[in-house]
């Protein structure tokens, strides 16, 4: 993309992030000295099992994570800026042009009381100044973008007249609607059929080409992250076991957990007796270590 | 499969009321959601059944465990004939087949603990005389699905995903059922504790000789739990077969879209971009039943078939198009008799505006001279050809096109022919006019779905018409030709090859396409 | 929102409002008391009173008397009042104008205030604000709506707030008679201010006295409404879009809330039109409410049997209305 930042420079840095949720005298890391980088124009997957943190990481980037958690160390560095301290008018200031968000459930994420047009157009005059004819024009554009069929009645109707995968694409493009210079998606594609997750996937990596913006790719699927990611991270008890070139990862992984996700993800191009669970010995393993992190690194909290 | 079938089933339909259409007085009217549906489970087999939402998997596992009555049908479980059973009548057969529910969280009472819920059918069906006795048995069953006894103290919430749908497997297998039918068991579940109860699925189903109706949308989960699979479209089974068979050459289009779909991972940087080009395709998908249909060429062979397989299949209207009606009987009061030469482009025009709710355009008319190019009158024989197989198609799309728009979308099919793709001697004008029309599909297909309309070009070889084709063998079935098309509108696929013949030489020809037309070539008599 | 749809349920209300007629009927004339006795002063003979019950119809038994009853109510005849001796139905409709007047400004009042206070509650969720307006409703709640009259009527009296009268509709002085009863809107329409400030003035004590216990529930609910509302996905969304929170409780929330909090506001209303019999009385109010105690005194049967068919009806139009307003909040309602 023209005038992309070199790619030296990450345009989010999440270093070593410690997060906790705190209640009732307890206090539950969740985050454990999370690492990552994602640089200019890439799609970056962050793949674990759940309990793993990986939602959490992206909540934390966009600053809303639930209210009981809590950052007790480390940063999330934006282009440069620690956004882990942001007040709320910061925070919003950031969104739309900054950061967006391709939610988990198309089904639920959309406003049921307002049509699809208005919930196009409002971040646009929010963030963009637009007055309201020219956020409506551009909000039609916008539904041309992601391909969504008849878009003139589309902006007209509510959600629950549209499908899921429609959904979807109204979702993606009030992500992009603003041009934001990342985005995070938190499991796309999960609620979605089959052969719509296929064209949903092909859409965002369209958008994100074209708009040159970086995706936090947030996933369980690792078929969906050798498909469309450009690096990967594996995540497990909010510690990053390992991170790399996606052909990496998953053609030669270096971790044993790395190996047994890829060995449990079924494949319908394989005789079923192939498939192998993560063994419990490593899980154990995993969870020991995740116990020793949290003795030796006590301050924290 | 002949000599013990555990549960079977033949012809089965199933309708419910549609409540969103209820009229002020009255009952709702019903909506057909299963069109005749036939499998057969022996003891200890595994059946996947596949389909997207809206297909009828769901609604199929729950008939078959009977909390639907069928609409029609027979439903044999161990010989015994069930569809109609009361329910007191079925009691003491349900301990024999058991069904775990997708979502755990909501198929588990909250405020019962784990041991109370997996020993509650055991009381039931008085399997335990004294609570000594359920605990025993419900401990011994917490460990046949790799959970400790500790866990029957808790309650449901206080359980991860995975070890919550260990509880529901637990539940179906206290009373040692001989089927379990599981729906989408492992969809909300993340990769590991995915795998842990496929794995956990095929341990009993070794251990217990279960047999198995696995649903789920995925077919990589399938594979790794079934022998054998069917795939669900719109409440119907487009295939069914041995796994392995069908996951290394799947004949329907539309088991063929469901693979594609699904990512491997396998690094393939052009798998986004192999998207992209269909990506209308499916969107672009309708439902045949309540469509209304224009069929040209309908007064006989593939034509008459489509009229058939349109009043089978419940298409509202369909509006027989040929060029005299003279002597025509409809079959149905559904079907309108048309006059229209699809040459006369006067009267073409004139169709489009009188049938102003087509949803569904069938270009089937045709003709072929069946005339070697050395013939004295080739070029009228070829102008005959092109005025009906290229330009009656193209003036039909050109005319309906708006109708098809101001109508939501709809779809048309062009019927075309294998020598679309390759050349036959002897009938080289007729090939050639047929691939023109393919050609104008592909463009037509570019132009329409910006509308919302599917354009599916339909290639078959060559079909048993009783029209004097001088094909060689074998020669497919009309109403199998015209089914196939018409899966193809609902599975929202653009290119079909119908049938043995056509699907062997479209793999042909995109292995080796020279030597293709060699072979055709070779067909020159004498 | 269908033609049908409102066909169905108009159809469906004559059978209740049948039902009413009988219940009302047969209770009344089960009831002790004589209606001829309470009308007739002392001294009269035995004649007198025969003739009397003659006039209406008492003398004939029971059963015949219901026939009559009925004939008479599908011919739009309530009967004569026999405690003020005219046509049931013109006495009703002479005061229902007041009472709908009366309600409609305490349904306005209760709607600002307990949206008011849902509105802070909910912005400042978990924090003093949310605490503050919950313990407000809870204490509006503890008391009922006519001791909430005798409460303003002591502190009108106690502060010497001559301003605010506590008695009657409209200043004597005023000399604005109105030709529908009406006199809210029509004095507005007629542009005498005067008259309208007059009426405004009399209704506020009474109105409000209805109101709160209904700004307590409308408070509460909407306020629990919002708060569940403010968990859905759509509010993250929104959030991501980075609205502020006033926003998005006002404009993502609220919207969402409101379908749950119709429903019960709806029935709330109608407890807060049964309210009025007694909060009429307090304050003079010439409305049915007012009308309705003093026709039970009087054992004024025709009148009783009216006004009960007239609060029958005035229920089940408010239902109606409440089920219609759904369709227009809730998009998912529109269709079918």
């Amino acid at each position: 993309m023209t005038g992309a930042p070199p790619r030296d420079r990450p345009i989010l840095s999440v270093r070593d992030l410690h997060l906790a949720i705190a209640g009732r005298g307890r206090h539950t890391p969740i985050l454990r000295g999370a690492s990552l980088d994602i640089a200019p124009s890439e799609v970056h997957g962050l793949v674990g099992e759940s309990g793993a943190g990986k939602t959490m990481i992206g909540k934390a980037v966009l600053g809303i994570q639930p209210s009981p958690a809590r950052i007790s160390g480390g940063s999330v560095l934006f282009e440069g800026r620690d956004v882990t301290h942001l007040s709320e008018r910061e925070r919003r200031a950031l969104m739309g042009r900054g950061m967006g968000l391709i939610p988990q459930d198309p089904m639920t994420s959309l406003n049921p009381a307002h049509r699809i047009g208005a919930q196009i157009a409002d971040v646009l005059r929010l963030h963009l100044g637009m007055d309201r004819p020219a956020a409506g024009a551009r909000a039609l554009e916008l539904l041309n973008e992601v391909h969504v069929r008849a878009p003139e009645r589309v902006l007209r109707q509510y959600p629950h007249e549209i499908s899921g995968g429609m959904r979807q694409r109204v979702l993606i493009a009030i992500a992009f609607a603003c041009r934001p210079r990342l985005i995070v998606a938190d499991e796309p594609t999960t609620a979605l059929d089959v052969t719509v997750q296929r064209q949903v996937l092909a859409l965002i990596k369209r958008m994100q080409a074209q708009e040159g913006a970086s995706i936090l790719f947030v996933t369980h699927d690792l078929g969906v992250v050798a498909k469309i990611c450009d690096r990967v991270t594996v995540l497990h008890g909010g510690r990053v076991l390992e991170t790399g070139e996606t052909r990496r990862i998953v053609e030669a992984p270096e971790h044993d957990y790395t190996r047994a996700l890829i060995a449990a993800t079924p494949r319908h191009d394989r005789p079923g007796d192939l498939l192998r669970p993560v063994p419990e010995a490593l899980t154990a393993r995993l969870n020991a270590e995740a116990l020793a992190y949290d003795a030796a690194h006590g301050s924290h909290g | 499969m002949a000599e013990s079938v555990l549960l079977e089933a033949a012809g089965l339909r199933l309708s419910l009321p549609d409540y969103s259409r209820k009229p002020p007085f009255g009952p709702a009217p019903p909506v057909d959601i299963l069109h005749g549906i036939d499998l057969a489970i022996a003891p200890g087999d595994t059946l996947g059944v596949v389909g997207e939402s809206g297909s009828g998997k769901t609604s199929l596992g729950r008939t078959l465990v009977r909390l639907h009555r069928p609409t029609a049908g027979r439903l044999l479980f161990d010989g015994r004939d069930i569809a109609n059973l009361t329910e007191e009548r079925l009691r003491p057969l349900r301990a024999q087949f058991q069904m775990i529910f997708q979502d755990p969280q909501s198929s588990l009472n909250p405020r019962r603990r784990v041991a109370d819920i997996v020993a509650q059918p055991l009381h039931l069906h008085g399997r335990a005389a004294t609570r000594a006795e359920a605990r025993r048995q419900v401990d011994a069953l917490l460990e046949r699905v790799a959970l400790r006894p500790a866990h029957g103290e808790r309650y449901p919430h206080e359980l991860s995903g995975g070890e919550r749908q260990r509880i529901g497997i637990a539940r179906a297998i206290a009373l040692r059922p001989r089927l379990v039918v599981a729906d989408e068991i492992v969809s909300g579940l993340d990769m590991s504790s995915q795998a842990q109860i496929l794995a956990l699925l095929r341990e009993l189903r070794r251990d217990l000789g279960l047999a198995l109706l696995f649903i789920s949308h995925d077919l990589s989960v399938v594979r790794t739990v079934c022998d054998r699979v069917m795939v669900m479209l719109n409440g119907r089974a487009v295939e069914q077969g041995e796994c392995a068979a069908i996951f290394a050459s799947p004949r329907h289009p539309y088991t063929r879209r469901l693979l594609n779909a699904i990512p491997l991972p396998d690094v393939d940087p052009g798998w986004v971009a192999r998207t992209a080009d269909n990506q209308l395709g499916e969107e672009l998908s309708m439902n045949v039943k309540d469509s209304v249909a224009l069929v040209t060429g309908a007064n006989r062979g593939v034509g008459e078939a489509f009229v058939r397989v349109l009043l089978d299949r419940g298409a509202a209207k369909i509006y027989a198009a040929m060029r005299s009606t003279d002597g025509y009987e409809a079959p149905d009061g559904r079907v309108r008799p048309l006059a229209l030469d699809v040459t006369d482009h006067g009267r073409i025009a004139e169709a489009a505006a009188e049938c102003g709710d087509v949803t569904l355009l069938i270009n089937n008319a045709g003709v072929n001279r069946n005339r070697p190019i050395s013939d004295d009158d080739a070029l009228r024989n070829a102008r005959d050809e092109m005025e009906v197989n290229y330009f009656g198609t193209m003036e039909m799309c050109r005319r309906f096109g708006p109708v098809l728009a101001a109508n939501g979308g709809g779809a048309i099919v062009n019927m075309l022919s294998l020598l679309s793709r390759v050349n036959l001697p002897m009938i080289g004008t007729y090939c050639g006019s047929k691939a023109a029309a393919l050609s104008l599909t592909q463009g037509v297909r570019a132009e329409l779905a910006a509308q919302g309309t599917l354009t599916v070009a339909v290639m078959p070889g060559a079909i048993n018409t009783r029209m004097g084709d001088m094909n060689p063998p074998p020669l497919e079935d009309p109403a199998d030709v015209a089914n196939a098309a018409l899966d193809a509108v609902e599975a929202g696929e653009e290119d079909i090859y119908p049938g043995v013949m056509a699907e062997g030489v479209s793999q042909g020809l995109a292995a080796d396409a020279k030597a293709v037309e060699k072979e055709f070539a070779a067909y020159l008599p004498g | 929102m269908s033609w049908t749809f409102l066909f169905r349920r108009l159809l469906l209300a004559v059978p209740t409002l049948f039902g009413v007629a009988v219940v009302v009927f047969v209770l009344l004339r089960v009831v002790p008391g004589d209606p001829i006795a309470m009308l007739i002063g002392p001294g009269a003979t035995d004649a007198d009173i025969a003739e009397l019950r003659r006039l209406y119809g008492l003398d004939e038994s029971i059963a015949v008397q219901f026939l009559y009853y009925l004939r008479d109510l599908a011919a739009g005849d309530f009967g004569t009042s026999i405690s003020m001796r005219q046509d049931v139905m013109e006495l009703v409709l002479g005061r229902l104008p007041v009472t709908i007047e009366l309600c409609l400004v305490a349904m306005a009042m209760a709607i600002a205030l307990g949206g008011t206070m849902a509105l802070a509650g909910a912005y400042w969720r978990g924090r003093a604000g949310e605490a503050t307006v919950d313990g407000a409703a809870g204490f509006i709640l503890a008391i009922p709506d006519f001791l909430w009259a005798l409460l303003f009527i002591l502190f009108v009296v106690v502060f010497a707030l001559d301003g605010l009268p506590i008695s009657g509709r409209i200043g004597h002085d005023v000399g604005f008679r109105g030709a529908t009863g009406f006199l809210l809107i029509e004095s507005l329409a007629r542009l005498r201010f005067d008259a309208f400030g007059s009426v405004l003035l009399h209704t506020v004590l009474p109105a409000a006295a209805l109101a709160l216990p209904l700004a307590a529930i409308v408070a509460r609910v909407l306020k629990t409404s919002i708060n569940e509302a403010m968990t859905q996905d759509y509010i993250l969304m929104a959030r991501v879009k980075g609205f502020s929170r006033a926003r998005i409780v006002c404009r993502e929330a609220l919207r969402n809330a409101l379908v749950p909090t119709v429903t019960l506001t709806g029935v709330q209303f109608t407890f807060l039109v049964g309210g009025t019999v007694l909060v009429e009385k307090i304050f003079s109010y010439p409305g049915i409410g007012n009308m309705a105690i003093d026709a039970v005194i009087n054992r004024d049967l025709p009148l009783i049997q009216g006004l009960v068919l007239t609060f029958a009806v005035l229920f089940i139009a408010i239902n109606l209305l409440v089920d219609m307003s759904y369709a227009l909040l809730n998009p998912r309602m529109r269709h079918g």
